[in-house]
Formats: structure tokens, sequence, C-alpha cells
């Protein structure tokens, strides 16, 4: 065998295990997307988006409470997580470049980053939810925002360091101020990768449930009060696919569909966004 | 730092160019040779030499100047290389006018037909001035294959005396054809030839003065 | 006349030496190149004329480098204002993230408020002299990156000339453009000189020779020689600078 027969050898092996690698990934990843469209599917209706979760054992019902918590405690986490996580990243790029403070800032974020979501779960626990005497939508937002705060923090120092130096430059070479210089050039210019980031880390609070056993828990219903237990779908999910109720495990599979979709959703909008330059 | 250029090829071009107008300088040197023995012995096959000669020589203009312009295009020289680029260009130029002076007294030779009508003592005195020019012209070529600026002050000071041995010549032969007026025809072949041997070391002057151009960048041409 | 002179200028990048004691002078409304090899300094020198370097906690400069009779270094000046007088182009084209309009009023609004029709004179009469008015004035509102590289740089040029400098610095402004771009560019700073001073940085020497008045030849951060393009080119002084230009470095 000649070497040059030798190496289209080794490359059609190479090639087969690869190929082999991924349709074992892909085969596992078709089968829950299958899995939550014919489980979930039959259990969408229109009752899902106007009732509350139905009492233990009984008929119909749906799953607007945990719905409506769900974007409530997403909603106040993105709001109160994306200029923090921004502003934090503006920091670390443009302002504390060379500082030792910059630096400390930058590992102890990437540690939470890496953190399990449980124990950010059991911290606010311990600091927000013993103190105030009870579980309660803010505590969950809060948990949260351990978790979106460091995504928004990263993608933002990520995509302000991919702006050329040159362009930083180039602006104060005009005289322009380093606040003028920031607005105007380098958030311009990472705004998407910013605004994938952002879209990325709502996609991960969304389906985060271990966050939320121990702060927002859960509501049988329908509540908007952010000071008291909170419905969500996570935790509904989690609560009622384990349970012995055949319309609960219904209503699970149909919330697992929807989160799953919005999930996918915002993953789309994020390509849509990344892709889209100046 | 070596004097080498970091491209070696570049090295080879401007070593070719300079070998090339070496090779041309000795084709005029053994021109000046040819002219000295015809002197001796006006042998027509010698003078046919000289003749043929001159168009190898006028071939090796063209292609030097050739080289020289392939050079600029390809290197684009500068500063000392330019000089010598330049100066090669023009040496060229100088030592086919140089040839053209041997053509020259080749051809007054022939019309003198019999050289034994020539004055001994004048035929010694040109053969001299000849061998002047034959030496000015070698040393010339061998400073400007070294670019050694210090013998090319040296061929200045021989050029000065080729020049004095031209006006002590040119004075006799006027002295000459004033006493003997029959004599006019052949001491005005002889004042052609004295002459053109005399512009011969002008010539290997002025390629010394290129040496200078090209080491020291400092032009020398006009100045007295 | 000099318009900047720099008197024993010296800078360092933490403890690395990178420029020794430079002294020279800018002549006025003339082209003056800095050529030298890679890491020579040619670049940090130019760098220092617009205090590009205060951006960066490690980088100092010792010595004067004098604008207007004012030394740049004192620390007295205020750098942003100084910034405007002193013009920069990069090596990369640095179109800002806006339309092309916007990419040249950015600068004018930074000192200026101008009514919109006097800001687009201000737009056209920039675009114009950077010899770019005929190629965009048909799509001003559309983005600086929807340009060619080389018309990227012009617009650069025509950024930094919006602001009536009295400097333009250039740092080897050609050197991702190809050979059509680089004459237009080359041309251009021919035409700038006659209203601005401007110093270019390059590795082509051959662009040196076209389009500079005067020569700087740089190296390991000591200046080596400085004289009339010119003259550098076909009889520099200095042994160093002729094996340098003639190649014969190493």
């Amino acid at each position: 065998m000649t070497l040059y027969q030798r190496r289209k050898m080794a490359n059609m092996i190479a090639l087969t295990l690869s190929l082999m690698a991924m349709a074992f990934g892909l085969i596992w990843l078709l089968w829950i997307l299958e899995t939550t469209i014919v489980k979930g599917f039959s259990a969408l209706s229109w009752s899902l988006l106007t009732e509350s979760t139905p009492a233990a054992g009984s008929l119909g019902g749906g799953l607007l409470n945990a719905l409506v918590g769900s974007l409530l405690l997403v909603f106040f986490a993105t709001v109160l997580g994306t200029p923090i996580g921004l502003l934090a990243g503006i920091y670390l790029v443009e302002y504390g470049r060379f500082t030792w403070l910059a630096k400390v800032v930058a590992f102890v974020n990437d540690v939470l980053l890496a953190g399990p979501s449980i124990v950010m779960g059991l911290f606010v626990y311990a600091v927000i939810v013993v103190p105030t005497g009870g579980y309660s939508g803010w505590a969950g937002v809060v948990a949260l925002l351990l978790i979106q705060i460091p995504i928004v923090i990263r993608t933002t120092e990520n995509m302000l360091l991919l702006v050329p130096q040159t362009l930083r430059e180039a602006a104060f070479a005009l005289g322009a101020p380093k606040w003028k210089m920031i607005l105007a050039i380098t958030l311009k210019a990472a705004r998407a990768g910013i605004m994938t980031g952002i879209l990325l880390g709502i996609a991960r609070i969304t389906g985060e449930t271990a966050p939320l056993l121990f702060t927002a828990l859960n509501n049988l219903f329908f509540s908007v009060d952010m000071s008291g237990p909170m419905a969500n779908l996570p935790k509904m999910i989690y609560d009622f696919a384990m349970s012995p109720y055949p319309r609960w495990q219904e209503i699970a599979w149909a919330g697992v569909l929807l989160i799953t979709m919005g999930v996918l959703f915002l993953n789309i909008l994020a390509r849509f966004f990344s892709r889209k330059k100046f | 730092m070596s004097d080498k250029h970091l491209s070696t090829y570049f090295d080879l071009d401007l070593k070719q160019l300079l070998d090339k107008l070496i090779f041309m300088g000795h084709e005029v040197e053994q021109q000046v040779q040819r002219i000295l023995s015809a002197l001796n012995n006006a042998d027509e096959s010698l003078i046919e030499e000289i003749f043929q000669t001159e168009q190898r020589i006028d071939a090796l203009e063209v292609e030097i100047d050739q080289g020289c312009s392939q050079l600029i295009v390809m290197r684009q020289p500068v500063a000392r290389d330019l000089r010598f680029v330049l100066a090669v260009s023009k040496a060229v130029a100088i030592l086919e006018r140089a040839a053209d002076e041997t053509i020259r007294i080749a051809k007054r030779i022939r019309h003198l037909g019999e050289t034994d009508s020539i004055d001994p003592i004048d035929k010694k005195n040109i053969v001299h001035l000849g061998e002047m020019s034959g030496v000015i012209l070698k040393h010339a070529l061998d400073a400007f294959a070294n670019m050694d600026v210090k013998n090319a002050s040296e061929i200045m000071l021989e050029d000065k005396a080729i020049n004095l041995e031209f006006y002590n010549l040119r004075d006799g032969f006027m002295k000459a054809m004033k006493e003997n007026p029959d004599t006019i025809n052949v001491y005005l072949d002889l004042l052609v030839i004295v002459k053109a041997l005399e512009r011969v070391g002008d010539y290997a002057k002025k390629i010394a003065e290129f040496i200078v151009y090209v080491v020291h960048g400092t032009d020398l041409r006009h100045q007295q | 006349m000099s318009k900047l002179t720099t008197r024993d200028l010296n800078f360092y990048y933490g403890d690395f030496h990178a420029l020794k004691s430079i002294s020279l002078e800018i002549p006025e409304k003339k082209v003056t190149a800095f050529i030298g090899p890679s890491g020579c300094g040619k670049s940090t020198l130019l760098r220092t004329f617009n205090q590009m370097f205060a951006l960066y906690p490690d980088q100092r400069a010792t010595g004067e480098v004098i604008m207007n009779g004012v030394n740049l270094l004192s620390g007295k000046q205020d750098v942003s204002l100084l910034r405007a007088k002193i013009g920069m182009v990069f090596q990369k084209p640095t179109p800002f993230p806006m339309s092309i309009y916007d990419n040249i009023a950015f600068g004018i609004k930074l000192y200026e408020q101008l009514p919109r029709s006097e800001l687009d004179l201000r737009v056209e009469s920039a675009l114009t002299r950077a010899a770019l008015w005929h190629e965009v004035k048909d799509k001003l509102n559309q983005s600086g990156y929807s340009l060619s590289g080389g018309q990227q740089q012009r617009l650069c040029i025509a950024r930094g000339i919006a602001i009536e400098p009295e400097i333009l610095l250039l740092d080897e402004p050609c050197s991702a453009l190809d050979p059509i771009s680089t004459t237009k560019i080359e041309e251009l700073i021919t035409e700038l000189k006659k209203d601005y001073t401007v110093v270019i940085v390059t590795h082509n020497m051959q662009q040196a020779a076209r389009c500079s008045d005067f020569t700087a030849y740089m190296y390991l951060g000591e200046l080596i020689e400085f004289g009339k393009t010119q003259k550098i080119f076909v009889k520099p002084d200095r042994k160093e600078t002729e094996d340098y230009i003639t190649g014969r470095f190493g």
C-alpha cells in the first residue's frame, strides 16, 4: 500500500468515525424534539393560555399562571441584569483594561459563569428567602440575575475586545472624549454580538429550574405579586411531570413544548442578530 | 553590515553588468594596441580587424545598455546602486566613443598609406602618446572594476600628462608644417591621429570621474 | 520652517527603550517620510506626536515635542484639543460603524454645532479634498464598510482633514491597498501638502521616494539620518542609510 493510499484510508476512517459521532448526538437531539412535539402537541389547546393550572386530579385547566410567572421573572431579570452586565462589561474593556481590579472582576465573573445554578438558588435562599421569611418572585429574579449577569458581562467583554484597537485610536485621534468614543464607536461596532449575548442569556434563564427551586418556588394559582411565591414553567414542569395525575403530566409536556420553542426562537433570533453586520 | 544585497540575484546582475563593461573596455584597449602596431606597419589585414572589432564593440554597447534598463526595471536601484547603474550606462557610451576614435585613426592610417612617409622621431612620439593612452585606459578600467577612488585621482594626473604631450606634438607639427609646407598633407593626418589619442585619454579620465560619483556621490564633471 | 520639533525625545514601552534621544524638525507644509526596518520606532515616533501612547499606562515619553512653540509633553496641553490639530490615518482602514456621511460628520460635530446645510457643505468639501466625493456622493447614507479598501482609506483621510488639522500623520496608509488605490493615495498626499504638514510612515521605500520631500531613516530607536528625500535616495551621508535603502541590510 502506498503512502498516498494509506492517507486516503486514514481519511476515510476518520470521516466515518466523525459522522458516526455526529449521528449519535443528533439522534438524541431529534428524539428529544420528537418526544416534546408529539407529547406536547396533543396537549396544546386554547385553555392552556387562558386558564391556570388545575387542582390535583381534576381535568381541564392550563398553565397561564406558570407562563405569566416565567415571563415576569425573565422580564425583570433581563431588565435589571442587562444594564448591569453591559456596564460591567464596558468597564472591563474600556476603562479598567490594564488594572488589577478588572482582572479580578473578570476572574470572579468566570467563576460565576461556571458555577452550578443550584448554588445560586441556595445562596439566594440563604440571603433573601430566609431573612424575608418566605419564597418570592423577587428572590427568583435575584437568582436568575446571578446567572444572567455573568453571561452578559462575558459576551459584552468578548465583543468589545473584538473591536479593533485602531478603531478606538481613530476616534481618539479626532479628539473624541472617551464616553463619546464608547457610545458612538465601540458599542455600535459590537452591538450585534452584544445583542446576541443578551438573547442567549435570556434563553438560558428561561429554562433554569434549579435557581427557582428555593426562591420563587411555585404557585398553583394565578398571581402577579412579585413578593409572593411565583408560578413558573420550569418548576411547574418539574412538579407536574413527576405527579401521578395524567392531566398534570399532559400540561407538563405542553409546558416543555412551549419552553423549547421559546428557547429555539431566541436562539434563532440571536443567530439573526449575530449575522447582521453594520 | 555586509556589502552584499539581501538578494544574491541583485548582486549577480550588478556583477554581470560590470563584467560586460570591463570586457568591452578590454576590447577598446586592444583596438588601441592594434592602432599602435598599424602605425609601425600599415598592414591592411590589421586595419580590417580594427573595423570588424568595432562592430563587436557597438553590439556590446547596445547589450550593456539593455542590461542597465532591465536592471532599473527589475530592481529599482537607489543610492549607490543607482549611481553605479547610471555610471555604467554612461561609461558604456564613453567607451564606444573611445572606440570610434580608434576607427578615426585607422582611417587616417589607411589614408596615409605607407607609414614610411612619417618622420621616425614623430612616429616614435606618436606611438609613445598612444602607449600612454592605452595605459590610462587600462588604469581607468581596473579602477572602475574595483571602484578604487585612490587610483582614480592618479588617472586625472595621467590625463594631464597626456594633454601636455599632445600640445608638444601639436606645436611640433605646426612648426614642421610652417617650415616645409609640402608636409602639410601628412601632418594634417598626424594631427587628427594625435588628437584622437588625446581624446582616448580624456575618455579614460571621464570613466575615472564616474568612480568618484559612484563612491562619493559627487559629480566632478565640468569642474576644474 | 519647522512645524513640529522634537528635542532629546525618549520613549519607553515599560522597560524597553524604544526611542533614543530623537531630535528632528518636521518642515511645515511638506511631506516627511519615516523609513526603517520593523521595530525601528518609526510608528512609535509618529504616535508621540498626537499623544496616542497616553492611552496605555505602561508607555511614556520624555523630552520635548514642540508644536507652535508649546511642548506637548509638558502635560499642560488638553489632549483632545491637541489631537484635533493632529489628524491620524492608520495602516488598516478604520471607518466607523456608521454611514459615510456620519463618518465625516462625527469629527466635525465634536467641535462645532452647525446647521445641517452647513454640515453638508463641510462633508462635501472634506470628501472632495480626499478625492472621494464623486465616488460616494450618491450613497452617503450607506455604511462606511460598503466601500473598497482604498475608498475606506480615503474616507479616513477625509475624516481626518474634515476637522481642519494642522498636521496629518499617516501610519503606513497604503500597506493594505492595491497599486491603483496606492497611486490615488499618493496623489492625494502630494495634493494635501499644499494645506497640511504631512508625516508618513512607510515600509515601501519607493513610496517614500515618490511622495515625500524629506526622509528620516531610523534604526533600533535611533534617528540615523534626516534629509531631503532626493539626497537620501541618491547619496545619503551615512553608510547605514545607504545599506538599508539599497537592500544591503542584514
